[in-house]
């Protein structure tokens, strides 16, 4: 986010309430925090854009995916409901909260409500009914879980009550040539809820700067491209995967022969649009600590062409001593281009919240989705 | 088959649009405009990666500086900017694409070193030969700058003929306002730039319009189906726009003993605000649909005749006062200013439009220096119901709605309404339901020079004034302009700093039967 504000919660501590009393309760909340900001001289401002569903699978994980939801209401101010499957719960129990945070250079608040909802684990299915319930009327119900089970009932039902699902690729286990679970997510009749991608924000910087290489001053070495190496982090594949998958889609380019077990990089060949063969490979490197699975860096190298264009490479690389991306083209014969772009914060709230931009289907993820998938020999 | 490979790299990047490579030059670089503004909000769009990879930006200005120190001084400019985040990683990349053309504006010799420049940067970088002028000048400056622009063939018709060894590319002129200062001077600049440039390649910026709730004027009353229909006369009582400033001249007094605040302000900025507010719906949101629409606005107010000014144009000048808790000088204690100026420092006015939508409805513009705070809003007061139901809740008339845009400095929209107050009795009481643009999207908003360049590198004049609106604006500014020539004014200073006006601005709406919002 761009504007990073202090929260700050209106009420001292959650106010547990009876799940049928949730809206009432909410309700005496607002009155009463009306009441208290008037005597103070403070406007209070409660905004709703949309409802967002977080599921946490523990407590503790619930707790973590709590704070986040509450940072994404600085950008997308929303009634939040967060689901909790918790073993000490003796059954279904509700809380309620709100936080602010003070518009700039004014004595406006702006505030948004947190509902949590805890179940035992054998009253989990009850969850549901409950989310029906308390979602704003007419409003975009966005559902935040990093890393789902799609065959899971549970959360079948939840994504039929949401507009948009949110995972983060990145937070699945690495099964290696099966490293896409996302893709399982993606069914190809479009009746459920739209797929957005953590994974796939984080490589916004990177898509941007790779298309700006091509303006129309260098739109025809597209043309020419020969190959690509992209290296990444430890941990998992699936950035560089999807960076892969979003380049050949976008281009065009069919899987001659997809990506190969071993030890060493992972190479695939490509066909682009004019029958010329592109190698695209994968290197893990570890020069120093980075988030899972990071780009590190990307270089493309297109061929000479036709009408004396010499060989032309494009690269950008993460410097993190700069906190900058650096791009540079340079060519044999053609331009010379270079520069950087400061690293856009990636975690998890950001991701989200800039996620949640984006209420109907992301059709450049999924074909990416599906291409990355076609390059782990998956259909 | 290139450009569409391109072009589906770029989908699904969420940026409105991008610009292709480009220099950007600007005439007097080293002036204000350019050094607080321009460069740091063009260094701002590349640390937000909305400028091209291939792009430069040349400064061309009087004083004697090196590429280096140039670049020092501009540095300094973005550190200090207030809003703008400085990364020394984005700075150094930008820093090496700001370039350095030392020349009088008047000798030819500069102008064909900048073309040398720019034939290094685009053979360099791939900027294809497209070049952006930017006249940052003092409005003296641009007859001449435009004169030899065309002389060495910078201008780009010639180019674009490919007359010039076949150079391709574009070529376009932002010029700041002020257009002239009276309808003549207006006609000599755009007869001279027209003799030079394509009206294509003409931008006439006016910051306002880059604004992001002025834009969103025209999304509020084109994109909802429920305020259009009510955006007439028969609903509409009156409409007051108001762009108050605390502030005084900020030491330009020698720009604002000649300009004047209808020059300043009235002619450009209150009026395309009006425009936009009374114009009909365009047929598209393109940059010629948009200012048919205003011009037709502009062709319907209806003019002053000289003996109407006095009763419907309100002039006055601020005399020493408090603003904010702080003792300011009156006008004429300012810098290079006259003991004994008769410039305006506030103007008040009433103009009628006389068309089939807004016939008897009027508007009433207001702006004016050291007024007690900075607003910029247009209200819309709608009329009050046409029958009271309410005499048991001891009501005598019912307040109307007003419909208000606020453009400046929280940007939103608020509208009043009558509620009841909750209890036995009938109570019925005003209240605002307010949307406010930090609420509901929490995002950072581009300024409007950020908007207005990258709307210029990318074609783009809808925002932006067509020569015939500019001459059109100030023919209807001439008779006011001729009355207070004619008869100056024997009570100037006739407000104090800090107050909302001399008393006569008051009474030019009271006598109507209305009144100012209190801001």
């Amino acid at each position: 986010m761009t504007t990073p504000a202090v929260l700050q919660p209106l009420i001292a501590a959650p106010r547990r309430v009876d799940v049928g009393a949730v809206e009432r309760e909410l309700a005496d909340l607002w009155r009463a925090a009306a009441e208290s900001s008037g005597a103070e001289g403070v406007v209070l401002t409660r905004a709703r854009t949309l409802t967002l569903l977080a599921y946490g699978a523990t407590p503790e994980g619930a707790a973590r995916l709590g704070e986040v939801v509450l940072q994404t209401s600085q950008r997308h101010p929303a009634r939040s409901i967060l689901l909790v499957t918790d073993p000490d719960q003796p059954a279904l129990a509700a809380e309620v909260t709100a936080s602010c945070r003070t518009v700039r250079r004014s004595h406006k608040q702006i505030c948004s409500e947190q509902i949590i909802v805890r179940a035992a684990p054998d009253q989990r299915d009850r969850i549901p009914s409950v989310v029906r319930n308390l979602i704003l009327p007419d409003m975009p119900v966005i559902l935040y879980w990093p890393a789902p089970d799609p065959s899971d009932p549970f959360f079948q039902e939840l994504r039929e009550v949401a507009d948009r699902v949110i995972v983060d690729s990145a937070a699945f286990p690495d099964r290696g040539l099966d490293a896409l679970p996302a893709r399982g997510l993606l069914r190809d009749t479009g009746e459920d809820a739209p797929l957005g991608d953590l994974t796939w924000g984080r490589l916004r910087l990177w898509r941007g700067l790779t298309a700006q290489f091509f303006d129309p001053a260098q739109g025809d070495a597209l043309d020419r491209i020969r190959r690509v190496r992209v290296a990444h982090a430890a941990s998992t594949r699936v950035q560089a995967l999807l960076y892969a998958g979003w380049l050949a889609a976008r281009l065009r380019w069919t899987v001659a022969q997809p990506f190969a077990p071993g030890s060493g990089p992972w190479r695939a060949t490509l066909t682009d649009q004019r029958g010329h063969a592109v190698t695209v490979s994968l290197h893990l490197e570890s020069r120093a600590p980075h988030p899972a699975g990071a780009l590190l860096s990307t270089m493309i190298v297109a061929g000479a062409g036709p009408g004396g264009e010499g060989d032309a490479t494009f690269s950008i690389g993460r410097n993190d001593d700069a906190g900058a991306v650096i791009a540079t083209a340079e060519g044999e014969s053609g331009p010379t281009t270079r520069q950087a772009l400061p690293l856009e914060a990636q975690d998890e709230a950001s991701l989200l919240a800039v996620e949640m931009d984006v209420l109907g289907r992301d059709r450049i993820y999924e074909e990416a989705l599906r291409t990355a998938a076609a390059l782990l020999g998956q259909s | 088959m290139e450009t569409l490979l391109s072009d589906r790299l770029r989908e699904g990047l969420r940026l409105r649009r991008h610009p292709g490579p480009c220099a950007v030059v600007i005439f007097g670089g080293t002036g204000d405009l350019a050094r607080r503004r321009l460069i740091p909000d063009l260094y701002n769009l590349a640390r937000k990666g909305l400028l091209p990879a291939a792009f430069a930006v040349v400064s061309f200005a009087r004083r004697p500086l090196s590429d280096e120190a140039f670049r020092e001084q501009v540095r300094q400019s973005v550190e200090e900017s207030p809003d703008i985040p400085f990364d020394a990683a984005v700075w150094e990349t930008f820093a090496d694409r700001i370039h350095y053309v030392q020349s009088e504006f008047h000798d030819r010799a500069g102008y064909d070193r900048l073309q040398a420049v720019l034939a290094d940067l685009d053979g360099r970088m791939g900027l294809g030969g497209n070049h952006l002028f930017y006249l940052a000048t003092p409005p003296s400056a641009y007859h001449e700058i435009i004169n030899l622009l065309g002389a060495s063939q910078l201008a780009g018709r010639a180019r674009r003929a490919g007359d010039v060894g076949g150079t391709e590319g574009w070529t376009r002129i932002i010029i700041e306002k002020p257009f002239g200062s009276d309808l003549e001077t207006a006609r000599a600049l755009n007869w001279r730039v027209g003799e030079v440039f394509d009206e294509t390649q003409v931008f006439r910026i006016d910051h306002y319009l880059g604004k992001e709730t002025v834009q969103n004027l025209m999304t509020f009353r084109f994109g909802n189906t429920i305020f259009e229909p009510i955006w007439t006369r028969q609903y509409v009582d009156h409409v007051q726009i108001t762009v108050a400033e605390s502030g005084g001249i900020a030491g330009r007094g020698g720009y604002y003993e000649e300009a004047g605040v209808a020059r300043d302000m009235l002619q450009n900025h209150l009026l395309q605000l009006l425009t936009l507010v009374a114009m009909e719906p365009p047929t598209a949101i393109e940059a010629d649909a948009v200012r048919d629409e205003k011009v037709k606005i502009l062709h319907a107010i209806r003019p002053y005749a000289a003996e109407e000014v006095a009763a419907a144009a309100v002039r006055g000048q601020y005399a020493h006062g408090a603003v904010d808790g702080r003792q300011v000088p009156g006008y004429r204690e300012e810098e290079r200013v006259a003991p004994h100026s008769v410039t305006p420092t506030y103007v008040a006015g009433r103009f009628e439009i006389d068309n089939w939508r807004w016939a008897g409805v009027p508007f009433y513009l207001r702006t004016g220096k050291r007024l007690p705070k900075r607003v910029t809003e247009i209200a819309i007061q709608f009329k009050v119901p046409p029958l009271l139901l309410f005499r048991q809740a001891g009501m005598e008339e019912m307040e109307p709605n007003v419909l208000t845009l606020n453009i400046q400095p929280d940007e939103g929209i608020s509208l009043r309404f009558a509620a009841k107050v909750p209890g036995q009795a009938t109570r019925i009481r005003g209240v605002n339901m307010d949307f406010n643009y930090g609420t509901a999207f929490g995002v950072e908003e581009p300024t409007a020079y950020e908007r207005l360049l990258l709307d210029a590198m990318v074609g783009d004049r809808t925002l932006f004034a067509r020569r015939d609106e500019v001459e059109l604006a100030w023919a209807l500014m001439m008779p006011i302009l001729d009355a207070w020539a004619a008869a100056p004014p024997s009570d100037f200073p006739n407000y104090e700093a800090g107050t909302w006006g001399p008393d006569a601005a008051k009474t030019l709406i009271e006598g109507d039967g209305r009144r100012w919002r209190r801001l």
